[in-house]
């Protein structure tokens, strides 16, 4: 009978500490390693990977998060083959997001970024407010090179998740010289 | 670049990692123990890990088929941290089978 129960206490308990996706919960550093920042939580250990520290931080979080250090964390999802919570910081301060900035954006704004990996099928391009975006390189000059400017259009933003398309801008009446808008530094967004 | 029946594979290496020679003799299983190393078939991801390590990136050409059978054989295992088809990873212990598999794609390529 008691075996019983316990057994119930203890999927009670367990049902307390269970997090819910979505949810914010407070979690103390335990260690900080390069790909990301291992917390405690009464639920379990939580992983917040480095990308997923800040939106503008590119420090090392060793550089500034110390063992014992409290945050709080949203929760993304459940790793159930490790039994880990899975969780974001950045994503609790969208003021800071950059590709919100975008997303606010007229659809076909000018912008104007930098080539900053040419790999693949695709460029990579940084604009001015640290997002970057991808553009087909099927679609640029051949002779495109890293640091080169161009001008681009928005042709798909994924605000949580940091994910940009890009294609090359038209110059059009708005934009003779195809320059493009200006678009706050990381430091002004 | 990739052909049409090929996975491309990401990765962005951490800094002191010798990038170039991973992608020519292999991932060492004694660099990478437990889990192995890490793949994104998610560009932006390899990307955002960039950023931090600022140590380039690895672009790795797999055979489709290949990439399926390493899946099926549990070689190639799912990033539990990621939705699901966004990342890899490869266990030490299939690492050496891995290692023979990449290099049956186009050429792998390194950008610093």
């Amino acid at each position: 009978m008691n075996t019983i129960r316990d057994a119930e206490a203890l999927r009670l308990q367990r049902e307390i500490v269970m997090v819910e996706i979505g949810s914010i919960i407070r979690a103390t550093v335990s260690r900080v390693e390069p790909y990301g920042v291992w917390m405690d939580h009464p639920a379990g250990p939580v992983l917040v990977l480095v990308p997923e520290v800040s939106w503008s931080d590119r420090r090392p979080p060793s550089q500034w998060m110390r063992p014992g250090d409290e945050f709080d964390v949203y929760v993304l999802r459940y790793n159930y083959r490790d039994r880990v919570i899975v969780g974001s910081m950045r994503r609790l301060r969208p003021e800071e997001n950059p590709y919100r900035q975008l997303a606010r954006l007229e659809p076909g704004t000018v912008l104007r970024g930098r080539a900053r990996l040419i790999a693949g099928d695709a460029v990579s391009v940084a604009l001015a407010n640290g997002a970057w975006g991808d553009i087909s390189r099927a679609s640029l000059p051949a002779d495109i090179q890293r640091g080169d400017e161009l001008d681009v259009v928005i042709t798909a933003v994924d605000v949580d998740e940091g994910r940009l398309s890009l294609a090359p801008a038209a110059i059009t009446e708005g934009h003779p010289n195809g320059a493009g808008s200006p678009l706050p530094s990381r430091s002004q967004a | 670049m990739a052909a049409a029946d090929e996975v491309v594979l990401w990765k962005a290496p951490q800094p002191g990692r010798d990038a170039v020679r991973e992608l020519i003799n292999g991932f060492d299983p004694q660099e990478y123990p437990g889990n192995g190393p890490y793949f994104a078939t998610v560009r932006a991801i390899a990307h955002e890990y960039l950023r931090f390590y600022k140590a380039g990136l690895q672009v790795i050409y797999l055979p489709r088929t290949l990439f399926d059978d390493l899946i099926r054989q549990s070689i190639i295992l799912p990033d539990r941290y990621y939705t699901d088809g966004e990342s890899y990873h490869v266990p030490a212990a299939g690492l050496v089978v891995f290692n023979m598999a990449i290099e049956q794609g186009s050429p792998n390529e390194y950008y610093p």
